[in-house]
């Protein structure tokens, strides 16, 4: 049963998006801008003053947690609710492609 | 005469940061590359090869978490110049044509504004208290200073709807 309370957080930016993805695994402030270029192929860059603004919001949100620091960098990974989140955005995002594909002629 | 380095005073307004990034990047384009902020308002440059530089300027005041911050720039390729008064002076060394943002959606450079305003609006009860007090004292040189205090007042006023004004229309595209 998908959490209603999520629903004002949707839809998602791309980079958060993409920041969210990136963080099914523990990774620092740098992992994090490299993974969503390679994730998104190139078509989302995050600079460092958007991310370190979404990694306070999304801690405070709690859909990310800080998991452990070293040498001055902050390791972040998903929460359960990040995972919900991630999965609610997913559903929208697929609905949109499926119709977009329907009636998309070529 | 060829000088090393120079000091410039320049000032500018809080809303158009970006006019004063684009001007430091000009300074870089004729081999002046920013060394030092002296005092606010005061830079000074040393003298270099021409480079097609990008400066940018994030307004960041206090917090706990600067360690991280200043380490996620570093991190990213930017080099930390200095801070006056909140500012924060990066640079990153790009190839001709490169772009490169601290903030890469307007969202998120609205909070960079919205912690400005935050900041500002503390000195208004600040302002208006000291206001207050020396229109109580009167006497000489009281008048003078009062129409110093309005003024810092109705400036910081005008700063404030102009950023407000920005926020907007950063929101709007």
């Amino acid at each position: 049963m998908p959490d209603p309370n999520l629903d004002k957080h949707l839809p998602l930016s791309e980079s958060t998006f993409y920041i969210l993805l990136s963080l099914g695994e523990p990774r620092h402030g740098y992992g994090v801008m490299q993974r969503v270029a390679e994730l998104s192929e190139g078509t989302v860059a995050v600079g460092p003053g958007t991310l370190y603004g979404a990694f306070c919001t999304l801690e405070k949100q709690g859909f990310i947690r800080n998991v452990r620091e070293e040498d001055r960098r902050k390791y972040y990974e998903l929460t359960e609710a990040g995972r919900e989140l991630l999965a609610a955005q997913l559903r929208r995002v697929e609905i949109m492609a499926r119709r977009g594909r329907d009636r998309l002629p070529g | 005469m060829n000088q090393s380095h120079r000091t410039v005073f320049r000032w500018w307004w809080a809303w158009a940061d970006e006019a004063e990034e684009r001007w430091l990047e000009d300074m870089a384009r004729q081999g002046w590359h920013l060394d030092q902020i002296v005092f606010p308002c005061v830079y000074r440059f040393r003298a270099g090869e021409p480079r097609h530089d990008v400066y940018r300027l994030d307004f960041v005041a206090g917090g706990d978490r600067r360690a991280e911050y200043f380490q996620l720039f570093r991190d990213a390729g930017w080099q930390h110049l200095g801070q006056e008064g909140g500012w924060q002076y990066f640079r990153k060394t790009v190839r001709p044509g490169e772009a490169a943002e601290i903030y890469t959606d307007n969202a998120s450079k609205v909070t960079k504004y919205q912690r400005l305003v935050r900041v500002l609006v503390i000195f208004i009860p600040i302002l208006m208290f000291n206001l207050l007090i020396t229109q109580r004292h009167g006497g000489w040189p009281g008048p003078w200073i009062q129409g110093v205090q309005a003024g810092v007042l109705a400036l910081l006023a005008f700063a404030l709807v102009r950023i407000g004004l920005r926020i907007r229309e950063l929101k709007k595209s």
